[in-house]
């Protein structure tokens, strides 16, 4: 992806370059609700050239100019350690390269909790650049009885003190009225007094020389009552303590888990309703619009045309030479599809591939929304907290929770979360993991299994799901632990973490992480996975089936029904024989295609897991998106696409399928098996794009899939060999 | 500081409530540097919250947990509201 060198920052008309403005402060000071506030909607995350980390910008509108607003991923001092930590203070620096140091830092400090913010801040002024200091959180601190003496803040900063409180909106005009006077004079703070003489002397001389300033300070310009602090202690005591705190832990996980899933069912399938109804539209449109002719493979060129340049575009990539080269082939090669295939390409492979993904889009849109909820609220931090000495069992942090929690939604968010966790070796070991916790993408593979197994009583396919869920995360901790003591040896980073005051989270956070993470899925995930799916309908449809090529068997039954059909009394009947007939070509037309070849082809390598060459092609058509091997189950049983929906109808065929020497297909062995491999195996090329971009090459990626192929092969096989002696 | 190194001993061997002064700092690199910045460095006070591992003090106003192996790198003597050090982290309470 190519961002213009100066991120758009030259004025379009007057080539002058718009002001920087960066906020900097300590984590949870209330920098990201600052930044909010002042840029509103108007902010979408940026990446920096060959850095993995997204940072937020944003434009303002001050009284006469705009300038760009960056939110700095946030810093206890300008000794970094993580590669956020390194991109914020070498930007204050202006040690980036090809990033100009920003025209005014707006140092947000927490008036909860200025104490500990001043060290930050002696740093930051400094730097002697023009600053502004915001003290934020200003209605939080009056609740708390905390009173703050602003003007003798100012006096000893040396700088503007403006007061906040982002969610009444108190103090945002001043500060943007500030925030333009210094863009004009460009007033610099004036240097500190008392702790720079220390400049020569060893780091616990500075720090400690910077921490009495700071309660020097503290003392004479804060307040705070007797009662401050005694709501966090006393949630705390519970929270915190080894053994009760680990329970709330699971509790408020299981409590969250519940609400995705039961808030989640609604919005999905209003969502499956309306790419019925669209692929339903799409297919009249093309019914009517294409005859067979010139102007239907011209139609053909320019839609194809169409949705590639819309692919591109939501997957941000620009124009280059390859990719126009590989739009024109493609474009090429979809013209010169006969009519009818190319209906079924829009429908079944774009529709189709399109609605795959989307239809998790609410899943993952409420998890984000809670995880935000539970960040800002403080309480993730005491997660991470209780965590930690089960995280360290395995060899990991105890932060390393938190992208395995963004992970039950989808791996994709999940890996990119992983950049909270500060040790190179650790993170890598939690990204190559995480795919093994069970997405929201295996939930219909373990509906069908349950079906199968347990149609009758919910409460046994309750323990299915459960099962496979811990499975998932049991894989996933034994192969951290596997790899921390082998290839990614090395102790985990110790635990220092602050456990900030509890607060009421903000609504208006929640919802723009949760904007922000669909637009990353929607691009991550959406155009790869559209991708494999046309792909994938290109080897289903592929080559094609030719009439004289139809098995004697199936055309027999074909004439059969089309008889029947034309003797039947009533319309309604024959078009159920028909519809009969027409699954029956789909079922021959998917085993001639190259997808159904595939199947056979690999049967040897699958038997032993109790696989026949039909449950393969469901495989091998799961790598586009892991659900799709139930509606491509639904086709190669002769049933039709739509009775994937139709759990019964689906489930009693699956029952009901032979083997050659007479045996059950799904035996209770086969079924565990199938599920056993869909939690452990990798198949979602999506994911191993977002490892390959956050660890920086396709080895990883590539370690990834066949440790997880392996790993799922191995434990089908135990899995089937065992149950089948045992049933 | 009249403390000897007879005096001083790992953070983790104290109990809950007590307030104490850090003396020396023994963790190295990267280690030393999260300590500091929080505010667990040479001179500072801070109040053990809660034992256990990871284990909760009171530093410059926060809670901060820290690993109990970590913890035991800081050596510690009890702070004596009476030595005449003016009590400059006057946190009354938990936070």
């Amino acid at each position: 992806m190519t961002v213009s060198t100066d991120h758009g920052r030259t004025e379009a008309n007057s080539g002058r370059r718009r002001a920087q403005v960066a906020l900097i402060g300590n984590p949870n000071a209330g920098k990201t609700t600052l930044f909010n506030a002042l840029t509103g909607l108007r902010a979408k995350t940026a990446n920096y050239p060959g850095i993995t980390v997204d940072v937020r910008r944003g434009r303002m509108s001050l009284a006469d100019q705009q300038c760009d607003v960056v939110d700095l991923p946030g810093l206890y001092s300008l000794d970094s350690l993580t590669p956020e930590e390194k991109l914020a203070a070498a930007m204050l620096c202006g040690e980036l390269p090809g990033e100009p140091r920003p025209d005014v830092v707006v140092l947000v400090l927490d008036a909860t909790n200025l104490e500990r913010n001043l060290f930050l801040a002696s740093e930051i002024l400094d730097l002697q650049v023009p600053t502004i200091v915001a003290l934020s959180l200003m209605d939080a601190a009056e609740a708390a009885g905390i009173s703050v003496n602003v003007e003798r803040v100012a006096d000893e900063l040396r700088c503007p003190v403006i007061p906040i409180s982002s969610r009444s909106g108190a103090g945002l005009d001043e500060l943007r009225a500030e925030i333009s006077q210094l863009l004009g004079d460009r007033r610099l703070p004036v240097a500190q007094e008392g702790h720079v003489s220390c400049t020569a002397g060893c780091t616990g001389c500075q720090f400690g020389a910077r921490y009495d300033w700071a309660s020097s300070l503290a003392s004479r310009a804060i307040e705070t009552p007797e009662s401050h602090g005694r709501r966090t202690a006393a949630i705390d005591s519970i929270l915190t303590r080894t053994d009760v705190g680990l329970g709330a832990f699971f509790a408020m996980m299981l409590g969250v888990f519940y609400l995705i899933f039961s808030l989640a069912g609604v919005p999905m399938g209003l969502i499956e309703s309306v790419f019925a109804w669209l692929a339903a539209g799409v297919d009249r449109v093309a019914e009517l619009v294409l005859r067979p002719g010139l102007t239907s493979h011209l139609v053909n060129f320019v839609t194809a045309a169409l949705i590639y340049s819309a692919a591109c575009r939501v997957a941000g990539l620009s124009w280059n030479r390859l990719r126009i080269a590989i739009g024109l082939v493609v474009c090429a090669g979809v013209a010169a599809l006969p009519t009818a295939d190319f209906r079924s390409l829009l429908v079944d492979g774009v529709v189709g591939g399109v609605g795959g993904v989307v239809v998790f889009l609410p899943q993952i849109c409420i998890l984000f929304f809670f995880i935000s909820l539970l960040e800002d609220s403080g309480y993730m931090a005491r997660a991470a907290f209780v965590m930690e000495k089960v995280m360290r069992f395995v060899g990991l942090p105890g932060q390393a929770f938190v992208p395995m929690l963004s992970a039950h939604a989808c791996a994709i968010p999940g890996i990119m979360a992983t950049r909270v966790i500060e040790n190179w070796r650790d993170r890598l070991a939690t990204i190559l993991v995480l795919p093994l916790m069970t997405c929201s993408a295996r939930l219909p593979v373990y509906a069908m299994v349950a079906a199968l197994l347990f149609a009758d009583s919910p409460a046994a396919g309750a323990v299915v799901f459960l099962g496979a869920y811990l499975l998932g995360i049991g894989a996933a901790l034994g192969t951290a632990f596997c790899l921390k003591s082998t290839v990614l040896r090395g102790e985990p980073v110790p635990l220092v973490l602050e456990l900030p005051p509890y607060r009421l989270p903000s609504l208006r956070n929640a919802l723009t992480t949760v904007v922000d993470r669909a637009l990353v899925f929607m691009r991550k995930a959406g155009t790869v996975i559209l991708l494999i799916s046309v792909v994938l309908w290109a080897l289903a449809t592929y080559p094609k089936l030719p009439a004289e090529s139809l098995p004697v068997a199936a055309q027999t039954q074909i004439d059969d029904l089309q008889a029947r059909a034309e003797l039947a009394a009533e319309p309604a009947a024959a078009e159920e024989l028909l519809a009969q007939v027409e699954h029956l070509v789909a079922q021959e037309e998917l085993a001639y295609s190259w997808a159904g070849r595939a199947g056979r082809a690999v049967e040897p390598i699958f038997r032993p897991l109790g696989f026949d060459w039909k449950i393969n092609v469901g495989v091998i058509s799961s790598f586009a998106a892991r659900e799709v091997i139930v509606s491509t189950l639904a086709i190669i049983y002769g049933v039709g696409e739509e009775s994937g929906e139709d759990a019964a109808t689906l489930t009693e065929t699956l029952k009901g399928q032979l083997r050659e020497d007479g045996s059950p297909v799904y035996t209770t062995a086969t079924s565990l098996s199938l599920l056993v491999f869909y939690v452990l195996a990798m198949q979602c090329l999506p994911t191993q794009a977002v490892t390959k971009r956050e660890t920086g090459s396709w080895n990883w990626a590539i370690f990834q899939l066949v440790y997880m192929t392996a790993l799922a092969y191995l434990a089908a096989l135990i899995t089937y060999q065992v149950v089948s002696r045992v049933t | 500081m009249t403390t000897t190194d007879a005096e001083m001993a790992p953070l983790p061997t104290f109990s809950p409530g007590t307030v104490l002064r850090i003396c020396r700092v023994d963790a190295e690199g990267d280690d030393a540097v999260r300590l500091k910045r929080l505010g667990l460095c040479v001179g500072r006070e801070t109040r053990l919250v809660q034992v256990g591992d990871p284990l909760v003090l009171l530093v410059v106003g926060c809670r901060v947990g820290v690993s109990r192996p970590l913890a035991g790198l800081i050596y510690v003597t009890p702070s004596d509201p009476t030595d005449g050090t003016p009590p400059e982290l006057d946190v009354p309470e938990s936070k």
